[in-house]
């Protein structure tokens, strides 16, 4: 199920009221149910995977806890979930018997193995029993409220990631105040908008760039890998939007997975502000063990950092020379960045008047830009078309129309340039008053007009085919 | 300004290569410029280093501010002495 899909949305309302009605010890019993629902409604064997994978990691971090073998059974442990993992993402089962596909993209989301959201849940169990193992948590006590922490449906199936001991306590006692309803509709209502009006609007737009279009120029190949930094961006926080809102609903605080990363002054705050709970899952589990254990040896500790957790981040995302090169870039940014930090630091001191953050701002855009260019790339070849279009004459062969306008508006009707200033107006518009938008929103301030704004444009201008194909959820 | 807060003063001017930085107990990754994870663990290095002490891992993890800092070196000196 997804968190978009019209029978969510249907049953939602009947949840909260339950909920709501059931004493506050007992809700999570509520929550756990829906959640088991929610997992299986569509994938009943989905749910048999979750079910097992939890019962492993309660179990092992109880015994590991406990101090019981506990060097073998958490790396037993921890190896069952990596092949569980590499199971599920990787390998297809065919009629011929089960065969790895190390393709390009490297997932089988039609195998079915295939779970969504369990890359997600892995990395959530693998920290849980790293946590214990090391003595920074305790082991859950309660197997019941686990099974919560693994499976609650509104973080499921694309995070954010969350860390046991912040979220399991909330459990115990939910109790949503008014602030936590308004809020959390609130910020439904802007997930949708993101999703429906933004990033569906713009998927078009991306999808005729990336495919092979003839005559065309690099103003409009490079347009197009803009905006699909821009759409990747509206989908996946629209879909965190949907999912922090949700759990609001019912007095639950996820973690913050964005804030803001499109105006990132350097790459290392852009990995601080884009999909913060993944990249600080690989900065506490692989990053700091990785730099500390090497850290006499200086800058070479913290590039050797660099490496692992950007190498381990790509295979994440996929198997494939696509993601290879994407992780290879940010090993390079990101590096680059560490050894001149303090030199670009007295930059940033000379140049007064906010040039230098606004020449940084877009140096930093432009580099996740064409770094995203491998991320969305199908296959090595498609990524190498495009980076030769980067190379063609402005506006191709044949002009601004057809080597600009045409490719990017769907051949140049007039519904395609609508769908196409509309889009391109209504993302740069909402980029530049979206830090007010949220404000407003975590202030507390009830703006019943810009509720009402974004209703109505969800409405007039939502495009609601392929309304549950968040990018995210491949992952 | 405690003995030991003076000391980490030093190490911190040294590794973010700023005679300027006054540095308080509740000094963190946000009001120190260049301070965050690419530059946590040079400045671990230095701190260990200046003061002849081992840090933990989770002892690094746990830092926060400054005032974290200080503690653990407090705390891993006074071991020291005992030892």
């Amino acid at each position: 199920m997804s968190l978009i899909s019209l029978p969510f949305l249907f049953i939602l309302p009947f949840v909260w009221i339950i909920f709501r009605m059931v004493k506050v010890t007992h809700r999570w019993v509520v929550l756990l149910l829906f959640s088991m629902l929610f997992i299986g409604a569509e994938r009943p064997y989905a749910l048999l995977v979750v079910l097992g994978c939890s019962l492993l990691t309660f179990y092992a971090g109880k015994f590991i806890g406990k101090g019981q073998q506990a060097r073998t059974l958490f790396f037993f442990a921890v190896i069952l979930q990596f092949a569980a993992l590499l199971l599920l993402k990787y390998v297809e089962s065919a009629d011929i018997g089960l065969r790895f596909q190390f393709k390009e993209t490297g997932f089988r989301t039609d195998s079915i193995l295939y779970t969504i959201g369990f890359s997600f849940y892995t990395l959530q169990h693998l920290g849980y029993l790293i946590d214990i193992r090391y003595g920074r948590i305790e082991p859950e006590k309660n197997l019941w409220h686990f099974l919560l922490y693994s499976a609650f449906f509104a973080k499921f199936n694309a995070g954010p990631l969350e860390r046991a001991q912040i979220l399991l306590p909330q459990f115990r006692a939910s109790e949503p105040d008014k602030d936590d309803l308004s809020q959390g509709i609130q910020r439904i209502i802007l997930g949708l908008f993101k999703k429906l009006v933004l990033a569906n609007r713009l998927a078009p737009i991306v999808e005729r760039i990336f495919s092979d279009t003839p005559g065309m120029g690099s103003l409009a190949s490079a347009a197009g890998v803009i905006v699909f930094t821009i759409q990747l961006y509206f989908d996946f926080s629209g879909y965190c939007d949907l999912a922090i809102g949700t759990a609001r609903l019912f007095g639950i605080r996820l973690t913050e997975n964005f804030s803001f990363p499109l105006s990132s002054t350097s790459i290392s705050v852009f990995w601080r502000r884009w999909h913060i709970s993944l990249i600080s899952w690989f900065t506490d589990y692989i990053y700091y063990p990785v730099v500390f254990g090497l850290r006499r040896l200086g800058y070479w500790a913290v590039i050797a950092g660099i490496i692992c957790t950007f190498l381990l981040s790509g295979v994440w995302h996929g198997i494939g020379k696509t993601f290879l090169i994407w992780s290879l870039l940010h090993i390079l940014y990101l590096s680059y960045e560490s050894i001149s930090k303090n030199v670009r630091v007295g930059w940033s001191g000379r140049f007064k008047g906010g040039w230098y953050a606004g020449v940084s701002v877009l140096t930093t855009f432009s580099l996740v830009c064409f770094s995203n260019l491998f991320f969305r790339a199908t296959d090595g070849a498609q990524a190498k078309q495009l980076i030769y279009r980067l190379g063609n004459a402005p506006l191709g062969s044949e002009g601004w129309e057809k080597g600009f306008l045409a490719p990017l508006a769907g051949g140049g009707y007039q519904e395609a340039l609508f769908n196409l200033f509309v889009a391109i107006a209504l993302s740069f518009f909402f980029l530049l008053v979206e830090k007010r938008v949220y404000n407003r929103i975590e202030t507390g301030k009830r703006s019943l007009l810009q509720i009402a704004i974004l209703l109505i444009f969800i409405f007039i201008l939502g495009v609601f085919n392929k309304v549950d194909s968040f990018i995210y959820l491949q992952f | 300004m405690s003995q030991t807060l003076e000391e980490l003063n030093l190490v911190f001017c040294d590794v973010f290569r700023n005679k300027a930085l006054v540095l308080s107990p509740d000094s963190n990754a946000s009001t120190i410029e260049g301070w965050d994870s690419l530059t946590q663990m040079l400045l671990v290095a230095a701190v260990e280093k200046h003061f002849g002490i081992t840090f933990t891992l989770n002892e690094v993890m746990g830092f926060k501010n400054a005032g974290d800092i200080v503690t653990t070196i407090d705390a891993s000196l006074s071991k020291k002495v005992c030892r």
